[in-house]
């Protein structure tokens, strides 16, 4: 039974996504498995991966989402497995994960390092079980040179198998296959594709922001769905905001103190609305939210003040859901326009 | 203060020859109200007002002065409040504005200061006077033509309170006072409550308030003044935009209007919605007789304004009378077969003038009926001019013997007739409910004078251990209690929380639990995060090893997303209480009432619903008793559907206690018990979660 281990330089470098186009333009049955968690789901008192929840929907899994991960924190690990005994667990996982599937796709944490010290980091699981590693390689072109010009130099064969990389997001992508890439090619790395930067693939839903803020929902449950491009802080008067382009932007969040009515009534007339954020924990007067209901626009109260709201609306990733029906074909044909999907599958034949 | 009302001379301070300057105007009202003593005018220019000779300055008044009235620019008002200072001026009343209402604060607190050298108290500044009946005078640049009466009236606002002038005429309101408070820099309401409680001439105090100093002190007199006479108060800034007007109007910040509200009721006062339901129930109370029993009937000839009239009996507590066989006996001779007995007596429209005054007299004659509720709607049986002198010569029956009001429902004639009852005193009204209202406000002024107080306490708490532990809390630099601190703290104070540990690994955690016992909860531990729940810092009912491992990582990772670089100690595994009714219990340092309880049920009840009541601290078991019947869920307090009764008292024991911690650790400004757990009654109730917020103690430095 193959598996392929997916790793990422950094943070926010696409590594999920691309794992589900790979999914889906890769012609083998794959099986998921998560060793370290690192989007965790609370339900009915049991921890599960996000990611781990996504794969197992379209993958069509048989497996529970929560026996995708060995732990989440690290302190987990440590209670409960040395070196020996955290590898003997991931091969189980990985055997259950393989059962009647060609491929058990891996998915390592945030970079390269996660996990290292509970021995569940890309690399020292690539050493210990001989899998090979794709690294997704994200950020600024710079970067991207930097990290791998960084794994080439200290990571040796001896190591871990490091089957290539794929680059991803890339904003210009023209102008980085010829100023870039033969730079990255010539220190050796076998660069399995460029992946182009998608505008569509970094909105946000509103129910990850309600999720993720744990926002009651005051009004418009059936708005949830829709998508956020833009975030406006509704801290001016209602006629500085008016003037101001964001106000009046399309599928924009609208972030502003539960007691100023007058902003919300303008975030729910001036059209292009996906939600509203009402911070201090401040429910605004019933006909407000009569308002809201009436338009269809989800009322999210939080507690914090705006500026901790906002600072958290900031950080928050945009996650895919398996209902994202257009984004994840989007995904396939992007892995099958720009990667060498065939080298990929030589990987894992 | 008896100088203040009943002064043997006045200076008038910047007094003018001018009729249309306000410096005229006090003395012209001086003279025409019939005050008796000597009036000193006091203009550099000199000459004559009103046949007073003005002086060049006070220091030239040959006499001494009991109260003086200033009038100058305010840049003049300091050197004024000196010289009269010198002068031995026993009050001055400062009309001037450009105060502490337009932000010179130090110049008002100068002017304080002054008069406090002096031993001088200052009424204002920026006030439009006062009047007093005891004195004969009107010290006021108001309309004039003030009556005397039993009705003293205490305003923030100048031009309301001027206006009211006006309106006390047209209403034939009779003042024993009329004081205006302004900015309150010295004398204020409470200083003002204290005299009129003891001054014979007032039987009924009306306040207009738009922000609260001092507010314990105004509490506990008014507590005092209300178990002798009725005190009505309305209070503006009840709306988001009346507060943020009310804050511009006299600097004051409005304050929360449900604390007020409650701390009022609690105090025996009651609140008006508007100036005119004020006037009415403060004229109704001030010439209407304590009725001798709850029970009132209504005396009607239309079925449906009877009706209303029950309705509004009910809405504003006024109980009715209905022993059915006593009131057929009573009333079967005077009305038609096809009328009714029952409460409301409905004589129908056929009803005479006659009829009417035999059901009245009925009413008034019967021992066991307490008050009457007469209503008319016009008819061609009785002419309303007939009407009028029956309801005149009623009304001349039942006064100084038992309470009535009468409420006519008509046209022109009936409007006429409606104003000049009004003018000679007659308690009538065009609106049923308008009728019925100030009846209800007598009978809680009643209710309120026959209240007994809470008897003393003597609730024991560990001061010196619960101050040892903000200590340590300040010294670390944080004005708030981790959880096992806010535990320890609550356990001195009386009260029962669930077993826990603190543990700071995952191994500790489950440890813990172990020992504890399943099934448990587990909560955050960290200084940065106040509020658990919102940050997923909470996860209840884990009942085994597996669970807890989940929820502990669960915890970790929520909390470090909420907060990024929020500092985590660790959990908190604590035994999992069972079920009961979770009620909130709290006290808060309220801008202008100092220490406050508040109480309610708990979750959405309070986030949603916001079903609370308050009371300022300290308060009895009576009083925590009240607080808890008074919000709207109490019902499920006393079990519904099949459900127990729950251990209220158990509640009440906490809010007491509570409300002394609050007193008398001042340095506390937030305690809240959510949820305080309540079980059936005599099975008590546990605290499962506290919140204390606090200032630095005294002395206290951070290490």
């Amino acid at each position: 039974m193959k598996s392929l281990i997916v790793a990422s330089t950094r943070e926010g470098a696409g590594k999920t996504s691309l794992s589900i186009g790979l999914a889906q333009a890769v012609g083998k049955r794959f099986g998921y498995v998560k060793p370290l968690g690192d989007r965790p789901l609370y339900r009915k008192k049991r921890l599960w991966d996000y990611d781990a929840a996504l794969f197992s929907k379209l993958l069509q899994l048989d497996q529970e989402p929560e026996t995708a991960s060995l732990g989440f924190d690290h302190s987990k690990l440590r209670y409960m497995h040395d070196r020996r005994s955290v590898f003997a667990a991931l091969r189980e996982k990985l055997e259950a994960a393989g059962d009647e599937r060609d491929v058990v796709l891996i998915e390592c944490g945030k970079d390269l390092s996660y996990g290292a010290s509970v021995f569940l980091d890309p690399l020292t699981i690539s050493h210990e079980t001989g899998h090979p590693v794709v690294i997704v390689a994200g950020g600024s072109e710079n970067t991207i040179a930097d990290d791998l010009a960084f794994v080439k130099r200290f990571v040796g064969t001896d190591e871990a198998n490091v089957a290539g990389v794929i680059i991803n997001k890339v904003v210009h992508l023209d102008d980085f296959r010829e100023s870039h890439l033969p730079e990255i090619e010539k220190l050796g790395i076998e660069v399995l594709g460029v992946m182009p930067h998608q505008e569509e693939l970094a909105t946000r839903s509103v129910s990850t922001i309600a999720d993720r803020l744990f926002a009651r929902v005051l009004a418009g449950e059936n708005g949830l769905g829709r998508t956020i491009r833009n975030v406006a802080v509704g801290a001016m008067s209602v006629d500085a905001a008016m003037s101001d382009a964001l106000i009046t932007a399309p599928d924009k969040l609208v972030i502003t103190s539960g007691d100023r009515s007058d902003m919300i009534l303008a975030a729910i007339d001036a059209g292009g609305t996906s939600a509203i954020v009402l911070t201090n924990n401040i429910v605004p007067p019933a006909n407000v939210i009569s308002r809201a209901t009436e338009a269809g626009i989800p009322l999210l109260l939080v507690p914090g003040d705006t500026y901790a709201i906002a600072l958290q609306v900031e950080h928050i990733e945009p996650l895919l859901t398996a209902e994202d029906e257009s984004k994840i074909t989007l995904l396939r044909d992007l892995v099958v326009e720009h990667l060498r999907v065939q080298a990929i599958e030589e990987l894992v034949s | 203060m008896e100088r203040l009302f009943n002064p043997r001379s006045v200076a008038v301070i910047g007094a003018s020859t001018n009729p249309a300057k306000i410096g005229y105007r006090v003395v012209a009202n001086m003279v025409s109200s019939g005050y008796r003593g000597a009036i000193h005018p006091v203009n550099p220019k000199g000459g004559k007002i009103l046949g007073w000779a003005v002086h060049p300055s006070v220091e030239a008044i040959d006499e001494e002065i009991d109260l003086g009235i200033v009038s100058v620019p305010a840049a003049g008002v300091l050197p004024v409040v000196e010289a009269c200072g010198k002068k031995g001026v026993g009050h001055l009343v400062v009309l001037t504005s450009g105060f502490s209402e337009v932000g010179k604060i130090e110049e008002e607190r100068r002017i304080v200061e002054t008069a406090q050298e002096y031993g001088m108290r200052i009424l204002g500044p920026n006030v439009f006077g006062i009047y007093s009946a005891a004195g004969s005078l009107d010290a006021t640049f108001g309309p004039g033509g003030i009556v005397p009466g039993r009705v003293a009236i205490v305003s923030q606002s100048g031009a309301l309170g001027i206006a009211m002038i006006g309106k006390t005429a047209s209403e034939t309101l009779g003042l024993s006072a009329l004081i205006s408070v302004g900015n309150k820099s010295d004398i204020d309401e409470s200083d003002l409550l204290e005299y009129l409680l003891t001054d014979e001439r007032t039987a009924v105090i009306l306040l207009y308030i738009e922000g609260v100093k001092d507010g314990g002190r105004l509490v506990e007199t008014l507590s005092r003044v209300t178990r002798q006479k009725p005190v009505v108060v309305i209070k503006s800034g009840r709306s988001k935009r009346g507060a943020m007007a009310a804050a511009s109007h006299t600097g004051s910040l409005a304050g929360a209007d449900a604390v007020f509200d409650d701390v009022m009721r609690q105090c025996g006062v009651m609140r008006a919605e508007s100036v005119q339901e004020a006037f009415n129930w403060v004229r109704y109370l001030a010439s209407t007789p304590e009725p001798t029993g709850a029970d009132a009937v209504i005396v009607t000839n239309g079925g449906g304004i009877g009706v209303l009239a029950a309705d509004a009996c009910e809405e504003f507590g006024v109980g009715l009378y209905d022993d059915q066989a006593a009131l057929k006996d009573a009333f079967s001779a005077v009305m038609p077969v096809f009328g009714s007995s029952k409460n409301p007596v409905d004589l129908t429209g056929q009803a005479t003038a006659e009829d009417y005054a035999a059901a009245l007299d009925a009413v008034l004659s019967n021992d066991r009926m307490h008050a009457a509720i007469a209503l008319y709607c016009e008819t061609a049986m009785a002419e309303s001019a007939q009407f009028e002198t029956l309801l005149r010569k009623v009304y001349k029956r039942y006064r100084g013997i038992k309470p009535i009001v009468f409420s006519l429902f008509g046209g022109k004639s009936i409007a006429a007739t409606i104003q000049r009852l009004r003018s000679e005193g007659v308690p009538v009204f065009g609106d049923v409910y308008e009728a019925v209202s100030p009846l209800g406000a007598l009978y809680r002024s009643q209710r309120r004078s026959h209240r007994r107080d809470d008897p003393p306490t003597d609730v024991k708490i560990d001061l010196d251990a619960a101050r040892m532990i903000l200590r340590i809390a300040g010294e670390e630099g944080r004005r708030f209690l981790l959880a096992h601190e806010a535990a320890q703290f609550a356990e001195i104070v009386g009260l029962t929380m669930p077993v826990s540990k603190v543990a700071r690994t995952l191994d500790q955690a489950v440890e813990a639990a172990e020992s504890i016992g399943y099934p448990v909860v587990m909560k955050v531990v960290s200084r940065d995060i106040i509020h658990k729940s919102d940050a997923g810092g909470v996860v209840l009912d884990l009942d085994d090893k597996t669970e807890v491992v989940d929820a502990y990582q669960a915890i970790l990772k929520r909390c470090r997303a909420y907060k990024l670089d929020a500092v985590i100690e660790g959990v908190e595994v604590a035994e999992m209480i069972r079920p009961g009714i979770e009620t909130i219990v709290g006290a808060r340092r309220d801008p202008s009432f100092g220490p406050v309880m508040m109480f309610g049920l708990g979750g959405i009840y309070v986030e949603v619903m916001k079903d609370v009541s308050f009371r300022a601290a300290p308060i009895g078991p009576k009083t925590a008793n009240e607080m808890i019947a008074s919000i709207r869920s109490y019902p499920l307090l006393l079990g519904v559907r099949g459900e127990s009764r729950k251990d209220t008292d158990a509640v009440a024991g906490v809010i007491e206690t509570l409300s002394h911690l609050a007193v008398r650790c001042p340095e506390l400004t937030d305690i809240e018990i959510n949820p305080l757990v309540v079980y059936d009654q005599g099975e008590g109730v546990r605290a499962v979660d506290v919140r204390i917020l606090f200032d630095a103690p005294k002395g206290v430095k951070r290490r």
